[in-house]
């Protein structure tokens, strides 16, 4: 069963829920008389409850929004909830109303797939966005396999940020892991790739394991327990949710190394002197993929690589710094006036310039918006094809990767 | 009473025992961060259940707990940074969380649908509005004092915040639901609505109340995590369902209501939360820490009606 980077696990209730929110925004409503020649496009978001989702909908919205996509399509918006059925069921009928863009949030890598390559047979256009699909007919815009801009060696979120945990332990000491949501892809690779680098570590021991579900509250519960158990433990290695570890561990009255993602929260401790670094999944991607389908439909399929990887942001105790206003200027990195599980990555320069503070916090349409650079240097080397697509690409063959990342040895795509 | 007493002394036996028994767990077990842990969490369940305490033993079950949580944590965030004085945000953030029960009473006691069904309805049109009216983004950052509760710079004369609201808690709880003509009357409820009409007691009334005081319970509990976390995603309260009828049940109370009290359930809320401490600390992969958290509970459950004695 795969579930969702993000997506908190939601009970039946918020589903429906979603599902009844939904409803406000029906796939399959007939369009007013003056947008009936319009072209469809359809932003297909999850569940809306926790700070990632929210802002990643709500830039994908803005963009889609803008004066000039506007004039020339459709839009519509359709929650899909958590259940992949009903993300089915939802696409079957964007498809069905004429889709000629769908961006999507994929609830599942694999489920997906033979409706998506039924609306690919239709002529529909698909770009997924953080959770990636295999369907190789869609695009896959991710930081899964993502690589640092400093050094694009330097691959997996899960990886780099075990390596600078262990970095800052000086390679010794006890180190707790807070996993994401049990059983789903993303998880998994995160884990397995950072188990990689602490198992070259003899002096490193992982004495404890807890799944925050990427969830401060949940995390912040789970880390409170096994520091209970573990008082002597060195630094923290955590998916998103990690400002609540950091929470947790404030109550204890340690200060110790972690190492999370993108929380407005760590970011503020970074700045203040609290070891670690953050890294991890932006919110920008939503948007980035929107951008990504409108270029598909403006310039053909050829115009931009099919897998595309979101670079890792990289924040450190150095480089942590509070931002003056709603922009980041100067190197600055967080917000004074976020809330702490406020996902910090909004912007991505390169490829999304007009994004604001404001349209990620109210999905307002931005005014205007600017072309998209090459995509070629954001393309996912084919040897970590496998994590996204499940398959190597043809004339590669699974194995380990030796040349070219680091750290070296994880399983991939070799050529045959 | 006497049953629903030796259960809830069984239960508090059990807690004490486990603190010692830790050690079997962690070599760092007990410790002082292992009880204030269990504290600091316990509270938040303890509170959860004596609402769902009341429904139980008014003869119901209430699975609008979530939502209750969520607009409670959501609505005091919220009027905080509006620029409200905290007391007021959180008289808010009650009122409207208590909305939920107020219409799950309203409907349980003027209508003869099952209970679950009822809450289950409420609760689910009470996220959706919660998710409309803040179209998906998260509950806001906590006012402070309620952030100073928690993050351990506060003592009230020598002792941790959340041990003094525990005994509040818990003698407040014991109070209204076995010394109060309240309370009284919910237990005649859940024995029989049909002796409790006889006997003159208000029942329709008293239903109602019932629904109402524990939707400010789930409020309440909403309102504490805001400032345990200092922010709230909008599903925060989704994983207090369950353990809420887990503890109640465990404490001593029947499932089908009209025995129990409220010692036994508070006692129950700090055993499942040590439990859950220790299996953590044993360091499980989670698969085995589920099946254990379960085996314990049916185990406690075991323990507890042998300790009550028949029913």
């Amino acid at each position: 069963m795969n579930f969702k980077k993000k997506l908190t696990l939601v009970g039946a209730m918020a589903a429906v829920a979603a599902f009844a929110l939904s409803g406000c925004s029906a796939a399959v409503s007939p369009s007013g008389g003056a947008d009936g020649a319009k072209e469809k496009i359809f932003v297909n978001l999850s569940y809306s409850g926790n700070n990632w989702q929210d802002e990643g909908a709500n830039l994908a919205m803005a963009v889609a929004q803008a004066p000039e996509v506007a004039a020339k399509y459709d839009v519509k918006k359709v929650i899909s909830g958590s259940d992949p059925q009903k993300q089915i069921s939802d696409l079957q009928s964007m498809i069905a109303s004429g889709a000629k863009l769908i961006v999507l949030y994929p609830i599942s890598p694999t489920a997906l797939n033979p409706v998506i390559q039924q609306g690919c047979d239709a002529g529909v256009t698909f770009v997924a966005y953080d959770g990636t699909v295999e369907a190789p007919c869609a695009w896959n815009i991710s930081y899964i396999t993502g690589a640092r801009t400093e050094d694009p060696e330097q691959a997996f979120f899960g990886a780099q940020t075990a390596q600078a945990l262990v970095d800052l332990l000086g390679g010794t000491g006890e180190v707790m892991m807070n996993r994401g949501v049990a059983g789903t892809s993303t998880d998994t690779v995160h884990y397995d790739t950072a188990m990689s680098v602490f198992n070259q570590y003899p002096g490193i021991k992982v004495v404890n394991e807890f799944y925050g579900n990427w969830d401060s509250s949940v995390s912040q519960q789970e880390a409170t327990k096994a520091l209970a158990a573990h008082p002597g433990v060195d630094g923290i290695w955590s998916q998103a949710g990690e400002d609540g570890v950091v929470k947790a561990l404030e109550a204890a009255g340690m200060e110790i190394p972690v190492t999370g993602e993108n929380s407005n929260y760590l970011r503020q401790k970074l700045s203040e002197g609290w070891p670690g670094v953050s890294s991890g999944s932006a919110p920008a991607q939503g948007a980035v993929a929107v951008k990504l389908g409108l270029k598909i439909l403006a310039d053909g399929a050829d115009s931009v690589p099919k897998d595309i990887e979101m670079p890792l942001p990289w924040v450190t105790t150095e480089t942590a710094k509070v931002c003056p206003a709603a922009e980041f200027v100067d190197g600055c990195n967080f917000f004074a006036q976020a809330d702490d599980s406020f996902v910090t990555e909004i912007f991505e320069k390169s490829v999304l310039p007009e994004s604001s503070y404001t349209a990620a916090t109210t999905g307002a349409a931005v005014s205007a918006l600017q072309a998209l650079p090459s995509m070629d240097t954001l393309a996912q080397p084919a040897s970590r094809r496998i994590y996204t697509r499940g398959v190597c690409d043809a004339g590669w063959t699974t194995g380990p990767v030796e040349k070219g990342q680091v750290p070296a040895g994880l399983p991939g795509c070799v050529k045959k | 009473m006497g049953t629903a007493g030796g259960q809830a002394a069984l239960m508090w036996a059990l807690v004490i025992l486990l603190v010692p028994l830790s050690r079997v767990f962690s070599s760092n077990f007990p410790s002082a961060a292992m009880v204030n842990s269990t504290i600091m969490l316990g509270l938040f369940l303890a509170i959860v259940a004596f609402g769902q305490g009341l429904v139980i033993l008014s003869g119901g079950i209430d699975l609008s707990v979530p939502a209750a949580i969520a607009l409670g944590a959501f609505f005091t965030g919220f009027f905080a940074n509006e620029g409200f004085p905290t007391p007021l945000a959180v008289g808010l953030g009650l009122l409207i969380s208590s909305l939920v029960g107020l219409i799950n009473g309203i409907i349980v006691c003027s209508t003869n649908f099952p209970p679950f069904i009822v809450t289950l309805a409420v609760g689910t049109i009470g996220a959706a509005l919660l998710l409309g009216v803040s179209q998906g983004q998260p509950g806001q950052n906590s006012p402070p004092e309620l952030v100073a509760l928690f993050n351990g710079e506060l003592n009230v004369l020598g002792a941790a915040p959340s041990l003094v609201m525990l005994i509040a808690v818990l003698m407040l709880g014991y109070l209204i639901q076995s010394r109060t003509t309240f309370g009284r009357s919910v237990y005649a409820i859940g024995n029989s609505m049909k002796a409790a009409r006889i006997a003159g007691i208000r029942v329709k009334f008293s239903t109602f109340l019932v629904y109402w005081v524990a939707g400010i319970a789930y409020g309440l509990a909403g309102v504490l995590l805001l400032g345990y976390g200092s922010g709230s995603d909008l599903n925060i309260g989704n994983s207090w369902l369950l353990p809420s009828i887990a503890v109640v049940v465990v404490g001593g109370s029947s499932i089908s209501g009209g025995t129990g009290n409220y010692s036994g359930t508070v006692a129950a809320a700090l055993l499942i939360t040590l439990l859950s401490i220790d299996i953590s600390a044993a360091g499980f992969p989670e698969g085995v820490k589920q099946i254990l958290y379960g085996a314990i509970v049916l185990l406690a459950l075991l323990l507890s009606k042998i300790g009550g004695g028949r029913r």
